[in-house]
């Protein structure tokens, strides 16, 4: 089914074009959010997320843009909010800790994460750069991810960020800068 | 803690070892636990409900803070009225126990206490 077809087939609320629909894009959505999270279980839980936000809204899609880059959009958007509110809820139980009103230890996020698209002899040097992403500011993590994992072009990445071209290199080269100033030190 | 510096080699080697990077897949039955959670979101959960609204963390703890502001305000209010009763109550009190027992207490504002009367007199 072509993308205009399937469009006006999941306006129509055709189960089958649904289902097209995330087996065609089921490991975009996946590989973006999980590079953004870093976790398997929450990138699953955000993948779905993002499917059901497709599901919900899809009338709303003007096609102005590719499919693909809707879904990037709502993927990114979608993991950056999860993110948010994970932070908020870690600020919060640490308070309540802290007053006593929480008995349950604050959970501490796994120290590293290992993609399962990097090759072997990466494994170790790729932990360590996602370490450092993880610290990136969003608009800079966002652009790295899509150009290093999901090998966007420059132009593809402003059209998912709705940005100009010059401010998707300006994030990738102020990315790099604070990646660079990240890994310069090895702690022992 | 000692800390060491990677050389500009290092941290180049580091930068691009996400080169040839292939995509993570979905988990397998992906689409069924979907489908799966789109049926269950189809009756929509009493806890989304706008009722339950109040029951979130940070609107919780807005009304415990405005609450105890209320509370800590008219309890200033409340100590400040009590003082000031209390004062009066005192001086009314010590005057009627000087009368009693004829003591000649002198108030600085009381003109009629005995010892005044006294001292006049002579």
């Amino acid at each position: 089914m072509d993308e205009q077809l399937l469009i006006q087939q999941l306006v129509l609320g055709n189960q089958l074009a649904f289902t097209q629909l995330v087996n065609d894009y089921q490991h975009l959505v996946y590989n973006t959010v999980l590079s953004v999270l870093q976790n398997r279980d929450e990138a699953e839980d955000v993948s779905q997320e993002v499917f059901i936000q497709v599901y919900q809204s899809i009338k709303g899609f003007k096609g102005e843009s590719k499919l693909s880059t809707w879904m990037y959009r709502i993927a990114i958007t979608k993991s950056l909010d999860w993110e948010r509110k994970k932070k908020r809820k870690k600020r919060f139980a640490i308070i309540e800790s802290l007053f006593g009103t929480n008995n349950e230890t604050v959970k501490h996020d796994p120290a590293e994460f290992h993609h399962p698209g990097v090759s072997m002899e990466n494994k170790e040097k790729a932990t360590l750069l996602f370490k450092a992403m993880a610290k990136l500011p969003e608009n800079q993590k966002v652009a790295f991810t899509l150009n290093k994992v999901e090998g966007l072009s420059y132009q593809d990445i402003a059209d998912v960020m709705q940005v100009t071209v010059a401010s998707v290199e300006a994030y990738l080269h102020r990315a790099k800068q604070n990646l660079r100033k990240e890994l310069s030190h090895i702690y022992q | 803690m000692e800390n060491k510096t990677r050389s500009s080699a290092e941290i180049e080697a580091i930068l691009t070892s996400l080169d040839g990077i292939t995509k993570a897949e979905a988990p397998p039955f992906f689409h069924t636990r979907l489908s799966a959670r789109l049926q269950r979101n189809a009756v929509i959960p009493s806890s989304q409900h706008w009722g339950f609204a109040f029951l979130r963390p940070s609107l919780v703890t807005l009304c415990l803070f405005l609450v105890l502001n209320v509370l800590s305000i008219r309890a200033v209010i409340l100590e400040k009225q009590t003082s000031i009763e209390g004062n009066t109550t005192s001086e009314a009190n010590l005057q009627s126990f000087s009368q009693e027992y004829n003591l000649g207490v002198t108030l600085p504002y009381n003109e009629t206490s005995t010892t005044n009367k006294a001292i006049n007199h002579e």
